[in-house]
C-alpha cells in the first residue's frame, strides 16, 4: 500500500477537512483540539450503565421492568454515541473520545452485570490456569477440561504478574486487564480503521459498527484469553499500517520491532487469533507483492497524485501529519516507491504460530478440527437438504425468543445486508488499490458466508466465533456505505442523525438478541444478603469446602458447572460433562460395565452429583434459582441415588442439590475387576485408548491402574 | 538538560522507588502496593519500550497511550516464558525482575539513544486543553460509573430463594488411627438447629441434640474410630432440622472397607 493510495482515499473517501489530528497542522488549531461532546456523552454513558445496574438488580428481584430497563441503559449508551460519530462536527479528538468511552462503557456493562466473580463458562477455565501460574509458578500446567488453554498462557501469565505485585485477587486483576485490553481494542481498531481509510469519521464509524457484532458486549469482555489476543491483533495490524508510512531506516525498524514483539505475544496467547492474524497477514503480503509488480499500479497513482485537483496542500499536509512529519512533494515520491505491507512480518507471524502448534500446543489441532468439521459438514448438509438446520431464536432448551426480538435481529441482518454493496461500491471507488482495504471487503463478504451456518446446530457455534474476526471488516465496509449515505453533500442534520443511531441501536440489538441467552442478560443470584451474611452458591461453596478439608488436586467427574466451580476455587482436576462418559457416568439411572470402565481409566477419586439439570448448562448453572425454562427440574431419584448404596463408595458430603462420592476404593477395585475378565479387557482397553488421546500429555490418567489408589502429590 | 531528559530521568527514579516500595509492601497489600504494582505491570514496560524504539516526541498522545498498552501488555506475555525458564519461575521477584529491568533498561538505552543528532526530529503536541465544565462532566460521569459499579455489588435478597447446609463426615486414615471429621456449615438464610445422629449399622452411636447455628456458622468434631470398625461397620451422619425433625434433611456415609463390589 503505498501513500498515493492512501492520498486517493483521503481525497475519494469524504476526507474530512476539520477531522484534524493531535500533532498535525489543521487550519484551526484550537478547533482540532476540542472534545466537542465527548464528556457530555461520556456522562450519558455513565447514565446508562447506572441504568443497566438498576435493571440488574430488578432482575435479580424477579421485577418485571428489569428487561425494559437493561435495554433503555443499552439505548443510553449506544444512541447518542451514534449520531454524534456520525455528524461531520467532531474533531477527531472528540470522536476518538467517543469511541473509547463507548468501548469501556460496554465494558462496564458486563462488569456490573458479574460483579462478585468471573461467571462466564470459560473463565473458569482462565481463572484456574491462573491459579495455577501463581500456586506452582510456571506455565503449561494441566487443564482437564480444556486443555489446550494452559498451552497459551498469556492471560493467565499476565494476570499472574499482577495479582503478584498488586496483591488483588485474579478476579480483580482479570477485570483490569480485560479493561485495559478493552481500551487498547478500542483505540487500535480506530487508529488501524484510520490508516486504512485516512478518515477521522469512518475509523469512528467502524469502530462503533465493530461494536455490535454479536459477541462484543458479553463475550468478548469476558476473562478469556481471546480478550486479550484480539486487541494484541489490532494492535499489530495497527503498527504494521503505520510502519508503510516510515521512511526513516530507524523508524522503520522500531515498528517493525514492535510489531515482531507483538506478534510473538498474540501467538502464545490465543490459537484462533494467531491463525486469523497468520492468514490475514499472508494474504496482504501476497496483494502487496502482487502489487508492487504492478506497473499500472504505479502509474496510476502517481497520475493521481500529480493531476488530481482535489489534492490539495491541506490533503498533504494532514497525510504527512499523520505521519509525523511535514510533507512535501519529494517526500511523498520516495514513499510512493515504498509499499511494504507486512513483509517479513507475515510469514514471521505464520512460522510462529506453526512452531507453536507443532512444538507447544499440538493439543490445539483435537480441539478445533472437531469443531471445524462438525460446523462445515452440517452446513453442507443443511444445503443439499440431508441434515437437520437449527430453528433460529430457539435456544437448545426450548426458550423461543418473543416477536420483537426476533424482528430485531432480522432486521440487523437486513440492515447489513443492505449497506454492504454499498460500502463496497465505495471501496472499489476509492480503495480498490489499497491491500488491507479489499481484505477487509473481503472478510466482509465471508462474515456473511459463514452467519449461514447458524442455520446448524454444530455450525452455530463457528460462525458466532469467528465473528469477532470477520466482522472486523464487516465494520469497516459498513462504515463506508454510512459515510457516503450520511454525507456532507446530504446534509446530515440531527433528525438524519437520530435515524443512523436507531439504524445502529436495532444493528446493536440484533447482534446481542443472536449472541447472548436472554436469561443471562441481566445478572442471575451469585451472592445472597442474609440479614447482614453474605451466602455464596453451593457450587462455589463446596469447591472452597472441599479444598480445605480434603485437599486439591483431586481427580473429580462433575457436571459442567460444578466441574468449573472444583476447578476455579477448589484447584482439583476435573473432568466435566462435555468429555466422553461423564455424563453417562453421572446421569445414567444404572451403573454398568462401560462406566466403571471409564472410571477407572479416568483415575476417578470423586464424583459429585447435582440433581438439578440445570447444572449442566455451562451458561446458567452457576447460579441460585429455577431451573432452565422448559426443561424438567430435577433428575429422577435414580439418577441421585445411583452411588448411594454402591459398595466401595462414600457419600461424604451432602449439600441436598449437590452431593459429592468419594470413588477412589471403588475405582480401585472396579479396575481388578474388569481387568479380570478378558473380555471386558479387550473393551476397556479400546476405551481408555479412545480417552487417553483426549486427555492432556501430562495427565496420569489414560491408563488402567490396577495399584492401589494414591492421592494426588498436590493433596498434600 | 533539556525537558525529555529530566522527564527520562524522572521516569528512572520513579521506576526505582516504585520497584523498591513494592518489595518493601510486598506482604500487604495496599492501595500503594496496587497503584506501583499496575504501573510496573501495565505503564512502565511499554512506555519506556516506545521510549527506547521511537525515540520521545515522534508519537502522538494517543498513539504514546496505545504503544504504552500493548507494549506492557507484550512484555508481561514474552516475558512469563522467559521466567519460566528460569530456575526461579514465576516467583514475585522474578516479576520485579522482569518488569524493573525491562523499564530501567529501557530507560537508560532511551537515555542513550536521546544522544544521536536525529533526536531533533520530533512533532510538536497541541496542548491537551479541556475546560473546567468539561472536566466536571467527565467527573460527574466517573463518579456516576463508581455509583453503579458500587450498586452493582450489593448482593441479592433471600426472596424467592433457598438457602442450603453442608453436612460431610470425611475419614482421615492414617497407618496408626482412623479419625472421621464431622461438620456442618449452615449456609441456610437465617439461623437454623439441627439435630445429629451417628449410627453404625443403622443403631445410633452418639447425638448431638440441638446445634444451633447463625448463618455461614460452622460446628465439626473430629471423631476416633478403631479402623478394624471402619472396615466392617457402615458409618451413617444423619442431620434433621429442629423445625422439621421427622424430615432427613441431609445424610452422609462411609461404607465398610470391606465391603465387595457388585454391579447394582
Amino acid at each position: 500500500m503505498s501513500l498515493a493510495e492512501h492520498l486517493l482515499d483521503a481525497n475519494g473517501v469524504n476526507h474530512q477537512p476539520n477531522a484534524a489530528d493531535e500533532g498535525t497542522f489543521a487550519a484551526d488549531p484550537a478547533y482540532a483540539q476540542r472534545w466537542g461532546w465527548f464528556p457530555a456523552l461520556t456522562l450519558v454513558n455513565a447514565l446508562g450503565l447506572l441504568t443497566i445496574t438498576y435493571a440488574n438488580q430488578a432482575a435479580l428481584t424477579a421485577g418485571i421492568w428489569a428487561e425494559v430497563f437493561f435495554w433503555a441503559g443499552l439505548l443510553l449508551i449506544v444512541l447518542p454515541s451514534a449520531m454524534r460519530l456520525v455528524s461531520l462536527t467532531p474533531t477527531r479528538r472528540e470522536r476518538l473520545g467517543i469511541v473509547t468511552a463507548l468501548g469501556v462503557a460496554l465494558y462496564l456493562v458486563k462488569v456490573v452485570h458479574s460483579p462478585f466473580a468471573f461467571t462466564y463458562g470459560d473463565e473458569f477455565f482462565h481463572l484456574f490456569n491462573t491459579d495455577q501460574i501463581i500456586n506452582q509458578q510456571s506455565l503449561f500446567g494441566a487443564n482437564l477440561v480444556l486443555p489446550v488453554s494452559p498451552m497459551f498462557p498469556g492471560l493467565a501469565a499476565v494476570t499472574a504478574a499482577l495479582t503478584t505485585l498488586t496483591g488483588l485477587s485474579i478476579f480483580q486483576a482479570g477485570l483490569i486487564i480485560i479493561g485495559a485490553a478493552r481500551l487498547l481494542l478500542c483505540l487500535a481498531l480506530f487508529l488501524f480503521a484510520e490508516q486504512v481509510s485516512r478518515s477521522a469519521r469512518i475509523a469512528g464509524l467502524a469502530a462503533l459498527i465493530y461494536m455490535s457484532h454479536s459477541n462484543f458486549l458479553f463475550w468478548s469482555a469476558q476473562f478469556a484469553y481471546e480478550s486479550l489476543a484480539l486487541p494484541l491483533a489490532l494492535f499489530v495490524l495497527y503498527v504494521i499500517t503505520r510502519r508503510e508510512y516510515k521512511s526513516v531506516a530507524t523508524q522503520y525498524a522500531s515498528l517493525s520491532l514492535f510489531a515482531l514483539l507483538s506478534i510473538s505475544a498474540v501467538v502464545v496467547t490465543h490459537h484462533v487469533t494467531s491463525y486469523f492474524l497468520a492468514i490475514f497477514l499472508m494474504l496482504w503480503w501476497l496483494l502487496v507483492r502482487t502489487q508492487s509488480h504492478h506497473t499500472f499500479a504505479n502509474l496510476l497513482s502517481a497520475f493521481y497524485l500529480q493531476t488530481n485537483s482535489k489534492l490539495s496542500e491541506e490533503n498533504i499536509s494532514e497525510s504527512s501529519a499523520l505521519l509525523g512529519q511535514r510533507g512535501s512533494a519529494a517526500h511523498h515520491d520516495a514513499l510512493l516507491r515504498v509499499a511494504h505491507g507486512p513483509q517479513g512480518l507475515a510469514p514471521f507471524t505464520l512460522i510462529a504460530a506453526v512452531a507453536w502448534l507443532v512444538f507447544v500446543a499440538i493439543l490445539t489441532v483435537n480441539y478445533l478440527s472437531p469443531l471445524l468439521n462438525k460446523g462445515i459438514f452440517s452446513f453442507l448438509e443443511m444445503l443439499i437438504g440431508d441434515g437437520n438446520g437449527r430453528e433460529l431464536f430457539v435456544s437448545a432448551a426450548g426458550y423461543t425468543a418473543p416477536l420483537w426480538e426476533r424482528i430485531v435481529g432480522i432486521g440487523s441482518v437486513v440492515i447489513s445486508l443492505v449497506l454492504l454493496p454499498f460500502g463496497l461500491m465505495q471501496l472499489w471507488q476509492h480503495a480498490r488499490h489499497n491491500a488491507v482495504a479489499l481484505l477487509l471487503g473481503l472478510s466482509a463478504l465471508i462474515y456473511f458466508a459463514v452467519l449461514g451456518m447458524r442455520f446448524t446446530t454444530a455450525g452455530w457455534e463457528l460462525s458466532n466465533r469467528s465473528s469477532a474476526y470477520l466482522f472486523i471488516g464487516l465494520a469497516y465496509v459498513l462504515a463506508l456505505a454510512v459515510n457516503h449515505f450520511w454525507s456532507e453533500q446530504r446534509s446530515v442534520g440531527v433528525l438524519r442523525s437520530f435515524g443512523f443511531g436507531l439504524l445502529f441501536s436495532v444493528l446493536f440489538a440484533g447482534g446481542l438478541i443472536a449472541g447472548w441467552p436472554p436469561q443471562l442478560r441481566t445478572s442471575q443470584p451469585y451472592v445472597v444478603d442474609a440479614g447482614g451474611e453474605m451466602v455464596q452458591t453451593p457450587g462455589h461453596q463446596v469447591a472452597t469446602w472441599m479444598k480445605e478439608n480434603i485437599g486439591t488436586g483431586y481427580t473429580v467427574a462433575a457436571d459442567e458447572s460444578n466441574g468449573r466451580y472444583l476447578m476455579a476455587y477448589g484447584a482439583q482436576q476435573t473432568y466435566v460433562g462435555r468429555f466422553p462418559m461423564v455424563r453417562e457416568i453421572i446421569t445414567e439411572p444404572q451403573l454398568d460395565l462401560r462406566q466403571m470402565g471409564a472410571m477407572t481409566i479416568l483415575q476417578l477419586d470423586y464424583l459429585l452429583v447435582d440433581r438439578r439439570r440445570r447444572a449442566w448448562d455451562n451458561m446458567t448453572g452457576y447460579f441460585f434459582g429455577a431451573a432452565i425454562p422448559g426443561e424438567a427440574a430435577w433428575f429422577t431419584p435414580e439418577v441421585r441415588s445411583k452411588y448411594d448404596n454402591q459398595a466401595g463408595v462414600n457419600r461424604v458430603m451432602d449439600a441436598g442439590d449437590i452431593v459429592l462420592y468419594d470413588v477412589q476404593q471403588f475405582v480401585s477395585t472396579a479396575a481388578q475387576m474388569v481387568q479380570a475378565d478378558p473380555a471386558n479387557q479387550q473393551a476397556i482397553m479400546k476405551m481408555a485408548e479412545q480417552l487417553g488421546g483426549m486427555l492432556p500429555p501430562n495427565s496420569s490418567a489414560g491408563q488402567l491402574n490396577t495399584a492401589q489408589t494414591q492421592p494426588p502429590a498436590a493433596a498434600k | 538538560m533539556n525537558r525529555l531528559y529530566n522527564n527520562l530521568f524522572t521516569l528512572v527514579i520513579l521506576a526505582s522507588c516504585g520497584i523498591a516500595l513494592l518489595t518493601w509492601l510486598m506482604p500487604a497489600s495496599t492501595f500503594l502496593q496496587v497503584t506501583l504494582g499496575l504501573l510496573l505491570v501495565l505503564i512502565l514496560p511499554g512506555y519506556t519500550l516506545s521510549e527506547m524504539l521511537f525515540r520521545g516526541r515522534q508519537l502522538t498522545r494517543t498513539e504514546r497511550l496505545l504503544y504504552v498498552l500493548g507494549g506492557s501488555l507484550t512484555v508481561a506475555t514474552l516475558g512469563a516464558l522467559a521466567l519460566h525458564q528460569l530456575p526461579s519461575g514465576l516467583h514475585a521477584n522474578g516479576w520485579m525482575g522482569l518488569f524493573g529491568g525491562v523499564t530501567l533498561v529501557g530507560t537508560l538505552v532511551a537515555a542513550l539513544k536521546r544522544q544521536s543528532p536525529m533526536v531533533e526530529q520530533t512533532v510538536r503536541l497541541p496542548r491537551l486543553r479541556i475546560g473546567f465544565n468539561q472536566l466536571l462532566l467527565l467527573a460527574i460521569a466517573v463518579g456516576v460509573g463508581g455509583i453503579a459499579i458500587k450498586t452493582a455489588q450489593t448482593p441479592v435478597p433471600t426472596q424467592g430463594l433457598s438457602g442450603y447446609t453442608l453436612l460431610w463426615l470425611n475419614p482421615t486414615t492414617t497407618a496408626t488411627s482412623s479419625r472421621l471429621q464431622l461438620g456442618i456449615s449452615n449456609q441456610e438464610f437465617a439461623p437454623t438447629a439441627y439435630k445429629l445422629q451417628i449410627k453404625l449399622d443403622d443403631q445410633v452411636a452418639q447425638e448431638w441434640p440441638n446445634l444451633a447455628l447463625a448463618v455461614n456458622g460452622r460446628w465439626e468434631a473430629e471423631l476416633a474410630v478403631p479402623a478394624a470398625e471402619l472396615a466392617q461397620y457402615k458409618v451413617t451422619a444423619e442431620l434433621y432440622r429442629l423445625d422439621q425433625p421427622d424430615v432427613l434433611y441431609r445424610h452422609v456415609v462411609l461404607r465398610p472397607s470391606n465391603e465387595a463390589l457388585v454391579l447394582q
